[in-house]
C-alpha cells in the first residue's frame, strides 16, 4: 500500500467525525486531530478503532497516545502496516 | 489542582456505538468497567459519566501537549453524586449531574477548598446554542465577570490550549474551565 493510499484512506476514516468541515477540505499533515478537525475526544478512540479494521493492524495504548495529527496518525498506522 | 469541567451531548455521544467492546478496552481498565453499574444502571449513560469525568479530571491535572491518555485517568470509586478519578498520586473529586439531553462534569476540589474558607466564589454555565461555541462562552463569561467584578475580562490560552482569564490586561487569579459539545457549551469559574 502506497503512503498515498494510506493517507486516502486515513481521510475517509476521520471524515465522519469531524467537527469542522472547513478545517477538514484544507487538511495538511500538521492538522491536529482535537483542535483543529475538532474531533471530539470521545470520537477519538473510533478513529482508532476504525484505522484498526481498515488496515488490518493492532494499535496499541502506547502508539494511540501519539496518533494526534495527520502526520502522526499516518506514521503509527505505516510503522504497523510494515510490522506485519 | 486546576479546575476542570466537560459536558456531553448524549445524542452525539452514542451516534457510534459507545458499548462496543473493543472501544471500551481502548478507554478504560477491567476495574473501571466493573464499576459502571454502580454510577448508573443504563450503561449508555454510565459510559458517558465516565468517559466525563475522565475528561475534567485531564483538564484540571494534566498540563502538557495535548495526549490521548485516557486509561492514565482511572475510576477508583463510586459515590452519591460523585467519582473519584485516581491519576498519577492524585485523587480528584468529580461531581456530575444528568440531564435528558447532556451529562455535565466537574472538579469538586477547589469549590471545597473555598467553601471551608466560608464563602465559594463558583459560576457554573450550561447553555444549548447554535452560535459560534467560543464566541458564546466569551461573550457570556466575560460579561458575567463585568457585572460582578467589574473591568474588562478575556479568556486566553496558555500554549498548551489551558484557558486562563484576564482583567484588565493583567492575568487574573480567577480560574475558568471550559467545555463545548455541539449544541451545549460549559463552563465554571474560580
Amino acid at each position: 500500500m502506497t503512503e498515498q493510499n494510506i493517507e486516502e484512506k486515513l481521510k475517509e476514516i476521520i471524515k465522519p467525525y469531524v467537527g469542522d468541515e472547513e478545517a477538514f477540505k484544507t487538511l495538511t499533515s500538521e492538522s491536529h486531530l482535537l483542535t483543529d478537525l475538532k474531533i471530539n475526544s470521545a470520537h477519538l478512540v473510533d478513529v482508532i478503532l476504525d484505522a484498526e479494521e481498515i488496515f488490518d493492524i493492532e494499535i496499541d495504548d502506547e502508539s494511540a497516545e501519539k496518533m494526534l495529527t495527520v502526520q502522526a496518525a499516518l506514521d503509527v498506522i505505516t510503522l504497523k502496516l510494515n510490522d506485519k | 489542582m486546576d479546575i476542570g469541567c466537560d459536558i456531553i451531548h448524549l445524542e452525539d455521544h452514542w451516534s457510534v456505538d459507545t458499548l462496543r467492546q473493543r472501544r471500551l478496552f481502548k478507554l478504560y481498565v477491567k476495574s473501571e468497567l466493573s464499576l459502571l453499574a454502580q454510577i448508573h444502571e443504563n450503561p449508555k449513560i454510565a459510559e458517558a459519566v465516565l468517559w466525563s469525568a475522565k475528561e475534567t479530571a485531564y483538564k484540571s491535572s494534566y498540563v502538557g501537549i495535548a495526549r490521548f491518555i485516557p486509561k492514565q485517568f482511572i475510576l477508583n470509586q463510586v459515590l452519591k453524586d460523585h467519582l473519584i478519578i485516581h491519576f498519577k498520586e492524585k485523587l480528584i473529586s468529580v461531581a456530575y449531574i444528568i440531564e435528558k439531553e447532556y451529562v455535565f462534569t466537574k472538579t469538586l476540589e477547589l469549590a471545597k477548598t473555598i467553601f471551608r474558607k466560608g464563602h465559594s466564589d463558583e459560576y457554573i454555565h450550561i447553555e444549548k446554542t447554535e452560535e459560534n461555541e467560543s464566541f458564546k462562552v466569551r461573550k457570556n463569561a466575560c460579561n458575567y465577570l463585568r457585572n460582578k467584578y467589574g473591568g474588562e475580562w478575556g479568556i486566553c490560552k496558555t500554549e498548551f490550549g489551558k484557558p486562563y482569564l484576564i482583567q484588565d490586561n493583567n492575568v487574573s487569579e480567577k480560574k475558568i474551565s471550559i467545555s463545548h459539545h455541539k449544541p451545549f457549551i460549559a463552563f465554571v469559574l474560580h
